[in-house]
């Protein structure tokens, strides 16, 4: 059963065309999609619904909603519909034809950590073919240190092999080939950073095809091809997804709608949710906010709001539609009152099933500290006796960036407090992959204690701690391990072993250790496939472990494939070095089923992760004006200070030459630039805020610290100040934060 | 199939592999239908000079009928040496070998079309060698191996690309070079010219774009190839086919000569032939042999490889009488029936629910490793129940180590074995080859290929006998004081190596440098002086003698193509041959291991369906993956543009692949079932092991069948 709240009666009216859905926080989208996705499979589709989403937890929220609904109607709750990812959806493409475009089958694609390799590696060699022109760039001063100098040329090449990495994926999501883009470098002058990432960018499509293989966005790009260019697959797909749901449209960049509105074909039976208001991805990929935007106003399409939301009290709705006034009507930068559209969130109407909670007094609270780590050891602190205080509900801590994150993890392992990195941290995730490379390099060099040591913490003595292990570990390396695991006869006198070590109660697993070690060297001669199995095996690794072994075998499979000499050796540095190779993977197992979050646990989260997610409580941390910008003279992060002025933001700079080039009219590109930032991050906090449920702790501070010891001023941000203002004109009956609620 | 370097490996493997697990045998099967059925008695009794095309599904006794023929024609008087039986690949002519059993026969000329050919070349060299243009002179011609000419079409790809060639093939070198082999021999068999190959598949793209340029590239590599083989008379399959139809065959003194030798030709699998081999049947046939030929209608499983069913089929109705033999006796005939829904539902869409009459089970899981364990604990149960191990099948659209390793370790707890007829292991991967060629690369610096940490390491502790902490600090110590040869050891490594392992390296050591020092012998002789000097003594046996005598052949072999080939790019043969190994390219092949028929079986479908097993069990592997929908058309080849039905000026077009995928599929499928008696199990995964969500559309053809699907 579905709450039959404002606007879902029309949804669930729904049997064709183009239709947009803007959805507030917590509206209920996903239910009443899924809801919908059920009425048109019982009707009888003659195909299946394609919903597409951006996260692997929303596929499996999804799947979990529809399978209820469909149930219900006794229907069989796994078939009518496919859940996919765009990059699932684009492989699905894919391997309709991949002869058609001269792919192999295998499709292998680039992960993360090659394709940084392979970008480092061109873009250093670009460098040395280029290095005046790119050291020009470099702001210098008379007199400047030697140190000094080299320190940001440094930083500067760090950041010119992401400016290349973005700017390629800038490239392809704009559907713009080696063989597009080529054509312009005459018209481009030597500093100019669109003709270094072209250059880069051939000779990376070069290493790509050399390795066969695609990256992400060429995933997408190549699958659009197909679709463009084969009629055939086009209607064979069109018929296969009669009704296309899009979740989270407003992430959607120019390619993606481009598939879906391909795939669509003309019936345009394609459903697209999302809210302009949490468009926050433009940083991390080529997300475009306004295509959602204009989608809504395009001719044809019929839009059904959802605008009521049961998430939050009234005072926290109140407090994110004062956000959204306050931008439209007053933002210091009126160029950025447009960042969040006038959509109100409005509580659901009296008699619904789940009301939005009321807590017993005003329980928002805005507070200033000094330094930010007083302000994050207050916060956990904080967030640590509400969860002691509340052991049903569920609370969560919201940072700006991972270095918070790692920060408040030291706090919160201080503490002992129970916690749990949102979608699973990745640190958490690599462990499988980090044990294998680990166990793997010992195997490479089995006369190294170091590694043994190493290997050994990481399987099968991670119980033991630190003090206790000592006398082992000592052992292990001061003894030449040969004698230790083959000893010759007579060359080792177990008996001269100190007593310590033999009267030990952990002694006699140890010796079981070393046997288990030694099988470990004796399968060592498996080929290298067969030996990341047999661990797996040996470690008793299950479920979602054993898969990403499997995963990891597959890879050293196609690893070997493509260096034919690798031994051990080098296929157990390639796991240790790049663990984030099987991010991908790790991601859609462990996030397949969703994530909830659970009472008396501290979900820890950027706020970026959040999205989608609701606790009882949350603290957002850290909303200093340095990270929100408000001033178009206020600091920029992605702005390189060390360049020269006119240089500082390349990436804006390269994208704007681009569209000039390309005939699309520019403007300031800086200015550009910034008001795109202030935007989005007015769109963070706003995603922020409304994760809350019933309170609501937003907290920033005065003083940065710097790398170097010293610190600078930084405010408050602006939006916090002004929300602030309102939190404290209204919080004459709150005492202490979070209480008896 | 999947069609890669372990496609050639595969395809060896097969090959060696399957010659017992065919053998029902004909005195077996006779044993099991005593009694010949009316239509096959009359078969095999037809006069010897009767022109007999016999036709039937899988399992009605073809292949036993027409060896009960070749008895019944020796009975007649017809000398074997008269008799010409073609076969489809080599586990068939073992099956043949041990079916044949006669008590004072001539020669037996039991061949693959293939081995036909190259018989031929070989008798007749003299006559072909006038006719061909100028090259290398030889007595007798060499046949090109298939990993030789795999890997030196890799060699001419890779420079192609450094070069800016297959600028948008995303395909790996090894993949692009087994496709070009594979176009040069699909043409050779089907008689279009090789100057052709890459305009046709060209043409037969849909819209003109960016990506044709690859074809012109792959023209160039295989044109370039085929002339270094001609001149250096180092033929290859295609190269072999297409010289003896164009320089023997044409002769009309040798098709006389050919045609008064054989009186009598039998020809089983005929649907599973190639248009040359069809050309040659008709050439025969139509110079008066009789010919007991079999055409199963079910077949069709080569098609991949070039061959071509209903030109086949056409081609012996004009010329023979047709006999049915319209019984199966490998499966019931409700299973029968259902093959056949099953295939429909394949190939178009499926009507109406049409449960299967065997006992059947559905495995799903989100996980693939989990649906493997699944499988791994339902085979166990069917055993634990009873069921003789030798009697079930597992069967995957690819068998990899995932699969193969996880149903191994489940089984082998509970003692049952598991054969995988589809295994294929690099030959640089068993040890005692990989230790001949690291002491190879010791002894010879001037190739440029140090040794590996990885590979003394390996190499020191089986020459050595040492543990692996050991040959770790000894292949730590040489690399840091580096060659040629082995370095004298320090106090310290010998000390923690031991006094006696100290002695061994020092013997190696001192053969190393005395070898250094005289002369240098070809490699493959040096090769056979390790193997006899340093191996020998360790007293190999098994696996490890195999594999180091399948290398010194190899090795020959290699340095005789090299030979052949000439200065390919100034690099030593060694060093190629090296080279070759540590790509890969050449498999292993394996011991047929003594499982006694009690084994369960590991297969991709073909596979399977080339064994001409039958099971009381089957497991179908991934069904909701991509894998059983596979199509024909790869990067660069399509074996259906290079036949000679395929009209040029015809696009190849998504209906088109469509209905060839899904026809294979129900011909695989409705074989698989067809050879099934009792239990099918259906096992797939919504994930694959790459993390992609798997929607195949055979999984959608169950849930129509079985009647689960929605509205």
């Amino acid at each position: 059963m579905i709450e039959m709240r404002p606007g879902v009666r029309e949804i669930l009216a729904y049997r064709g065309g183009y239709m947009a859905v803007p959805a507030v926080p917590g509206a209920g989208k996903t239910t009443t999609l899924a809801c919908l996705a059920a009425e048109l499979i019982a009707a009888g589709t003659g195909g299946r619904v394609l919903i597409v989403t951006y996260m692997h937890a929303a596929v499996g929220n999804f799947k979990q909603k529809l399978a209820r609904f469909l149930e219900e109607k006794g229907l069989p709750p796994t078939r009518g519909y496919e859940v996919k990812t765009l990059h699932g959806l684009a492989v699905t493409v894919l391997r309709e034809r991949p002869d058609r475009l001269l792919i192999d089958e295998a499709l292998r694609v680039l992960d993360p950590a090659e394709r940084e390799r392979i970008l480092r590696a061109e873009t250093r060699r670009w460098i040395g073919e280029n290095y005046e022109v790119w050291q020009g760039a470099v702001r210098s001063h008379a007199g400047e240190s030697v140190v000094r100098r080299r320190d940001k040329l440094k930083k500067w090449e760090r950041r010119t092999v992401e400016l290349m990495g973005q700017l390629i994926s800038h490239f392809k999501c704009r559907g713009l080939t080696v063989e597009r883009l080529e054509p312009l470098l005459p018209q481009l002058a030597e500093a100019s950073f669109l003709r270094w990432a072209i250059e880069v960018f051939r000779r990376y499509q070069w290493r790509l095809a050399t390795l066969a293989r695609q990256d992400f966005d060429d995933l997408i790009l190549n699958a659009l091809t197909l679709l463009e260019e084969d009629a055939g697959v086009r209607e064979r797909l069109q018929k296969r997804w009669p009704y296309i749901f899009e979740d989270e449209a407003q992430d959607s960049n120019p390619l993606q709608e481009k598939m879906l509105f391909l795939l669509a074909g003309e019936k345009g039976n394609l459903v697209r949710v999302g809210d302009a208001n949490q468009a926050i991805m433009g940083t991390f990929t080529v997300a475009e906010p306004e295509l959602f935007r204009s989608f809504c106003r395009r001719e044809g399409v019929v839009v059904s709001p959802l605008l009521s939301s049961s998430r939050s009290s009234r005072d926290i709705i109140e407090l994110a539609n004062l956000l959204v006034d306050w931008v439209r009507a007053e933002h210091p930068t009126p160029a950025c009152r447009t960042a969040l559209e006038g959509q109100h969130i409005a509580p659901v109407p009296p008699g619904d099933r789940f009301p939005n909670p009321v807590p017993p007094r005003y329980t928002i609270v805005f507070r200033e500290y000094r330094t930010g780590d007083e302000e994050l050891r207050h916060v956990v602190r904080e967030a640590c006796r509400y969860t002691r205080e509340n052991p049903t509900k569920t609370a969560a801590i919201l940072v700006p960036d991972r270095y918070v994150m790692a920060d408040a993890m030291a706090l919160l392992d201080k503490m002992g407090a129970v916690y749990r990195e949102v979608a699973g941290g990745p640190a958490e995730r690599r462990r499988t992959v980090q044990t294998l490379g680990a166990v793997l390099d010992y195997l490479a060099y089995p006369h190294r204690a170091d590694k043994l040591v190493r290997a050994l913490q990481r399987t099968v003595w991670p119980e033991i701690d630190e003090e206790e292990f000592a006398p082992f570990r000592e052992l292990l390396v001061s003894q030449p391990l040969e004698q230790l695991l083959y000893p010759l006869a007579g060359s080792l006198d177990w008996a001269r072993l100190p007593r310590e070590i033999t009267e030990h109660p952990f002694w006699e697993n140890f010796a079981r250790h070393l046997a288990e070690v030694r099988r470990w060297l004796d399968a060592a001669r498996m080929p290298p496939e067969s030996l990341i199995l047999f661990l797996a095996e040996e470690l008793g690794l299950a479920e979602e472990e054993l898969a990403i072994a499997q995963r990891v075998a597959l890879a050293v499979r196609d690893l070997v494939r493509e260096n034919p000499s690798w031994r051990l050796p080098d296929l157990a540095e390639q796991l240790l070095l790049t663990e984030t190779m099987f991010d991908y993977f790790t991601q859609v197992v462990y996030e397949r089923k969703g994530f909830s979050p659970e009472p008396g646990v501290i979900s820890l989260s950027t706020y970026h992760r959040a999205k989608g997610l609701e606790w009882d409580t949350v603290f957002v941390v850290g909303v200093t004006d340095d990270r929100f910008p408000s001033l178009l003279t206020d600091s920029f992060r992605d702005e390189l200070w060390f360049l020269r002025p006119e240089l500082a933001n390349p990436g804006a700079l390269a994208r704007a030459e681009l569209r000039t080039l390309l005939g699309e009219g520019s403007g300031d590109p800086v200015r550009d630039a910034r008001i795109e930032v202030i935007g989005e991050r007015l769109r963070l906090l706003y995603v922020a805020v409304t994760r809350a449920k019933e309170n609501l702790m937003v907290t920033a501070h005065r003083e940065k610290v710097l790398p170097s010891g010293g610190t600078s001023r930084v405010r408050p941000a602006v939006p916090f100040r002004r929300l602030a203002a309102h939190a404290g004109s209204r919080a004459g009956e709150n005492k202490r934060f979070g209480e008896g609620s | 199939m999947p069609w890669r370097r372990v496609g050639v490996a595969r395809a060896l493997i097969i090959m060696v592999l399957n010659g017992e697990t065919a053998g029902q045998g004909v005195t077996g099967v006779r044993d099991a239908c005593r009694a010949w059925t009316e239509a096959q008695r009359a078969a095999i009794e037809a006069p010897p000079g009767a022109r007999l095309l016999i036709t039937g599904p899988t399992g009605s006794g073809k292949t036993e009928a027409l060896m009960a023929r070749y008895h019944h024609l020796a009975s007649q008087g017809v000398r074997t040496d008269n008799i010409l039986v073609l076969v489809m690949n080599r586990p068939q002519i073992h099956r043949w070998r041990a079916g044949v059993r006669l008590p004072a026969a001539g020669s037996l000329h039991i061949l693959t079309y293939f081995g036909f050919v190259q018989r031929e070349l070989k008798r007749f060299w003299p006559l072909v060698a006038a006719s061909l243009p100028p090259g290398r002179q030889t007595l007798a011609p060499l046949f090109l191996t298939a990993d030789a000419a795999q890997y030196f079409v890799e060699l001419l790809v890779e420079r192609k690309r450094r070069r800016g060639g297959f600028r948008n093939v995303i395909s790996p070198v090894d993949r692009v070079a087994i496709q070009i082999n594979d176009n040069l021999n699909k043409a050779a068999v089907a008689g279009i010219d090789y100057r052709e190959i890459g305009a046709r598949l060209k043409a037969a793209r849909v819209a003109p774009e960016d990506k044709v340029q690859a074809f012109d590239d792959m023209q160039e590599v295989l044109e370039g190839f085929r002339e270094i083989c001609l001149a250096g008379r180092a033929l290859s399959y295609g190269l072999s086919v297409e010289i003896y139809r164009a320089h023997l065959l044409a002769q009309p003194d040798y098709r006389a000569r050919l045609q008064a030798e054989v009186e009598h030709l039998i020809v089983d699998n005929l649907e599973e032939s190639v248009p040359a081999a069809q050309d040659l049947v008709a050439l025969l046939l139509d110079g008066g042999a009789g010919a007991t030929l079999a055409f199963s209608r079910d077949g069709g499983h080569s098609i991949f490889w070039g061959a071509d069913p209903a030109a086949a089929l056409a081609m012996a109705r004009a010329r023979c009488r047709v006999v049915e033999f319209p019984d199966i006796f490998t499966c019931s005939p409700a299973v029968r029936d259902w093959s056949a829904a099953l295939a429909e539902a394949v190939a178009a869409v499926p009507e109406a629910p049409a449960p299967p009459p065997l006992a059947y089970e559905r495995i799903v899981t989100d996980l693939r490793s989990d649906m493997l364990l699944a499988v791994g604990e339902r085979v166990g149960r069917l055993v634990r129940d009873g069921v003789p191990p030798g009697e079930i099948a597992v069967i995957a659209p690819h068998v990899d180590k995932m699969l193969e390793y996880t149903l191994q370790g489940l089984l082998l707890r509970e003692g049952i074995a598991l054969k995988n007829i589809t295994r294929s292991r690099r030959l640089i991967d068993a040890p005692y080859a990989l230790a001949l060629i690291t002491v190879s690369l010791l002894a010879h610096p001037e190739w440029d290929i140090p040794p590996g940490y990885g590979d003394l390491l390996e190499s020191m502790r089986l020459l050595l006998r040492l543990d692996p902490v050991r040959s770790a600090v000894l292949a730590e110590a040489i690399i840091a004081r580096g060659g040629p040869g082995l370095p004298a050891l320090d106090a310290a490594t010998r000390a923690r190596v031991g006094f006696s392992a100290g002695e061994r390296y020092d013997t190696l050591a001192r053969w190393l440098t005395d070898y250094l020092m005289g002369e240098k012998l070809p490699f493959p002789v040096f090769l056979q002086k390790v193997f006899g000097e340093i191996l020998a003594p360790l007293g190999l046996g098994g696996e490890d003698l195999a594999s180091c005598r399948q290398l010194l052949t190899t090795a020959r072999r290699f340095a005789l193509v090299c030979a052949a080939l000439g200065d390919f790019d100034g690099a030593p043969p060694g060093r190629h041959f090296v080279e070759m190994l540590r790509r890969g390219t050449v498999a292993a092949e394996s011991l047929e291991e003594e499982t006694g028929g009690e084994a369960v079986l590991l297969a991709t479908p073909y596979a399977y369906l080339v064994t001409g097993q039958t099971s009381a069990h089957q497991f179908w592997l991934d069904i909701a993956g991509t894998g059983w929908l596979a199509s024909d058309a790869r990067e660069l080849t399509n074996p259906h543009v290079l036949s000679r039905r395929w009209s040029p000026g015809d696009c190849w077009n998504d209906a088109m692949d469509q209905a060839v995928r899904r026809h294979k599929a129900a011909r695989t499928l409705r074989a698989l079932a067809r050879r099934c008696r009792e239990g099918l199990f259906l096992a797939e995964s919504a994930y694959s092991s790459a993390g992609y969500e798997q929607n195949g559309v055979l999984s959608l053809v169950f849930d129509r069948l079985l009647g689960v699907d929605g509205p």
